[in-house]
């Protein structure tokens, strides 16, 4: 009979990964375990877990998107039309109630420019894919990944990157070769 | 994605070879041009793992499992120390537990590692005192409620995560000058 392992009621030691998300219902933010990445969500009353234990994990996908061009947009035209306010309005009072606005647009603006571009990170298990809206901004999903993949590759059978690539493409030229013709309706399948 | 599937991009799902996962920097998808990150790990390649039938017992003086007297003991549960067949193990984060210490321990909370929520009462407390300062009227009512939650967390289990009692600190406090500040209003302003 195997020994038993360590205590299974022990609360284990969590980390917190920089960052913190919304998707506008819940504040979302990430921990890491010494076996496994927790993703926490809060809504004011009480918090929800969700574990993705690092044997578990198949995939971290991360894809640039372009929220943070809409919102330069969005902080440049209000900052440009602060500006006109400002300028037409020819008086001392005018500037400073235009001036407010402006300086907190172009404030807006050049956090949003110096945090960089912005991400949609996705975590895919076997069962599973979670949008990890903490990592949302390019510069902290490598910085992210550059944490999680020495932890999930010393948590998993290890296999040379050479060989996995190569698995890759054996499983995309799978995809290609076998992919079966779609249903028709009224006809029975083959 | 699940085992034996090939990669694909994040935004377009079409498939990707190999040599442009697991790459060092974010790389553009060749069918839709998008900058992604794919990151693929050994547990993608993996197989299901198969759960072990129970065996009978056919000879004197080996152990049975608690549940069921006919079959052979193969472990026994870290909680509750009863023999398990294998049918009964339930592997919980590297251990072996019966579905009964699983069951009990999820509902009454004692199994850390499965907990999926719990309530942030110092939260609750701090969105008690500051929520309703935007109709004043109402504080007379909530800053008490405040004072209580923030009182009561310091009593009940918070969030699994390391966190600070500011949040309590600040509903309590932010609750008392409320309070303070109606008294002053109801009694001294003429």
């Amino acid at each position: 009979m195997p020994e038993p392992a360590a205590n299974p009621q022990a609360p284990p030691a969590y980390k917190k990964v920089p960052g913190s998300g919304s998707n506008f219902i819940e504040r979302i933010k990430l921990y890491l375990a010494p076996d496994h990445l927790l993703y926490v969500s809060g809504a004011g009353f009480s918090e929800t877990y969700r574990r993705f234990y690092f044997r578990d994990i198949h995939a971290v996908t991360v894809r640039k998107s372009i929220t943070g061009a809409l919102f330069n947009a969005l902080w440049g035209t209000l900052l440009f039309f602060s500006l006109i306010g400002a300028l037409s309005s020819g008086s001392a009072e005018g500037w400073v109630g235009w001036g407010i606005p402006a300086t907190l647009f172009i404030c807006l603006l050049l956090v949003n420019v110096l945090r960089g571009p912005t991400c949609v990170s996705e975590i895919h298990t076997a069962v599973q894919t979670r949008r990890l809206y903490s990592v949302n901004r390019l510069r902290r999903a490598e910085r992210f990944l550059a944490l999680l993949r020495p932890l999930l590759l010393d948590a998993q059978s290890p296999i040379p990157p050479e060989e996995l690539r190569q698995r890759i493409d054996a499983a995309r030229q799978t995809a290609f070769t076998t992919t079966a013709a779609p249903p028709v309706i009224g006809q029975n399948p083959q | 994605m699940t085992q034996g599937v090939a990669a694909a991009c994040p935004k377009c799902r079409s498939a990707l070879p190999g040599a442009m996962c697991n790459t060092a920097a974010p790389v553009r998808c060749p069918a839709c041009d998008t900058l992604i990150q794919v990151e693929i790990f050994p547990a993608h390649f993996q197989p299901a793992a198969v759960g072990q039938p129970a065996e009978s017992i056919i000879e004197e003086g080996v152990s049975s499992c608690f549940y069921h007297e006919q079959k052979k003991a193969v472990t026994h549960c870290a909680v509750c120390g009863r023999f398990l067949c294998a049918l009964c193990d339930v592997d919980f984060n590297g251990q072996h537990v019966c579905p009964a210490c699983l069951q009990s321990g999820k509902q009454k909370g004692r199994l850390p590692h499965l907990e999926s929520s719990r309530a942030t009462w110092d939260s609750a407390a701090l969105l008690f005192a500051l929520g309703p300062l935007l109709i004043p009227l109402i504080v007379i009512a909530t800053a008490p409620v405040a004072i209580a939650l923030g009182i009561i967390s310091f009593f009940k289990p918070g969030s699994i995560v390391p966190r600070t009692r500011i949040r309590a600190w600040l509903a309590i406090g932010f609750g008392l000058v409320e309070i303070a500040f109606w008294v002053y209003v109801v009694f001294y302003v003429d």
